[in-house]
């Protein structure tokens, strides 16, 4: 029987605290969720003055990567770049969910929202960081 | 009995129940959302009464309008705790009261209740009450509704 490796609350914890770091470091508020590979949120902030929409989106990027396995700006790249066909996926097409890896296997992803796209996603990769 | 005694009487049993309705009915006035710092020192009352119980419990605490500031899943929690904790807290929050009166009044045959949209009618969602305002609310699922209320009520308490 395979095995896999699976967050903790622990992990999450770090992960957390790392990307909050991240985001004060820069005076951004955002929303930082965590999800598992199932894409079942474990852990969830939203720092002070992120709206309630950013709740939701960052729940949305984090689903997308969790799930698909890849970071969100994977999928905004191929819709901007012309396969509109893929607006019909049921995934939240937008940089700021990155996959978290761990020994080649996906183990869930943290999804970003409340700054620039870019920026939410250095946040979101800033906290993975830490697990390496 | 003059006519002024009687008025007065009158009066008074008036203002009493008037009081006793206030009392027990009128709902607090909501206030700015809690901060995220509060957010997480009520979840962590919450957890500890969550570890009194040895049960792995989701924790969820929301703004008054019952969207998400923080949430944690403890390790070996059922998936399906995530939403229902979310739901709990949600409840408490828009209706501002705690779901565990839903759950005595729908026991005690309020079955209207049911038809309630967005109301979660089992205990373990509170309203988080600072200066005299809600402020947010817990949403705890882990338990029985009842261990439920106790995790929740512990995460409310910590930020009084």
């Amino acid at each position: 029987m395979k095995t896999k490796p699976c967050l903790t609350l622990e992990d999450c914890k770090k992960i957390g605290a790392a990307c909050e770091a991240e985001a004060r470091k820069n005076n951004w508020n955002v929303v930082i969720a965590i999800l598992d590979d199932g894409g079942h949120l474990l852990w969830l902030a939203r720092m002070d003055g992120a709206t309630p929409a950013n709740a939701e989106i960052a729940i949305g990027k984090a689903r997308t990567a969790a799930v698909s396995r890849r970071s969100t700006k994977v999928w905004e790249d191929r819709i901007s770049g012309g396969r509109l066909s893929m607006l019909g996926m049921p995934v939240l097409p937008v940089q700021g969910g990155v996959p978290i890896m761990h020994e080649g296997q996906c183990v869930g992803a943290v999804g970003v929202s409340g700054v620039q796209s870019h920026e939410d996603e250095q946040i979101a990769s800033a906290g993975i960081g830490v697990l390496s | 009995m003059s006519f002024k005694t009687a008025i007065q009487a009158i009066a008074a049993t008036m203002l009493a129940a008037v009081s006793v309705g206030v009392a027990a009915q009128a709902p607090l006035p909501y206030g700015a959302p809690i901060s995220i710092d509060n957010a997480k020192k009520a979840a962590a009352g919450a957890i500890a009464e969550a570890h009194k119980l040895k049960a792995a419990y989701v924790i969820a605490i929301t703004d008054p309008a019952g969207i998400l500031i923080y949430l944690e899943k403890m390790d070996n929690t059922s998936n399906g705790s995530v939403a229902v904790a979310i739901g709990k807290a949600r409840s408490a929050a828009q209706f501002r009261r705690p779901t565990s009166s839903f759950q005595d009044r729908l026991k005690s045959g309020d079955t209207y209740l049911l038809s309630l949209e967005g109301a979660v009618l089992v205990g373990g969602g509170v309203p988080i009450v600072m200066d005299s305002k809600i402020v947010g609310a817990v949403g705890s699922s882990g338990g029985s509704a009842e261990q439920d209320n106790t995790v929740s009520q512990g995460g409310a308490n910590a930020v009084k």
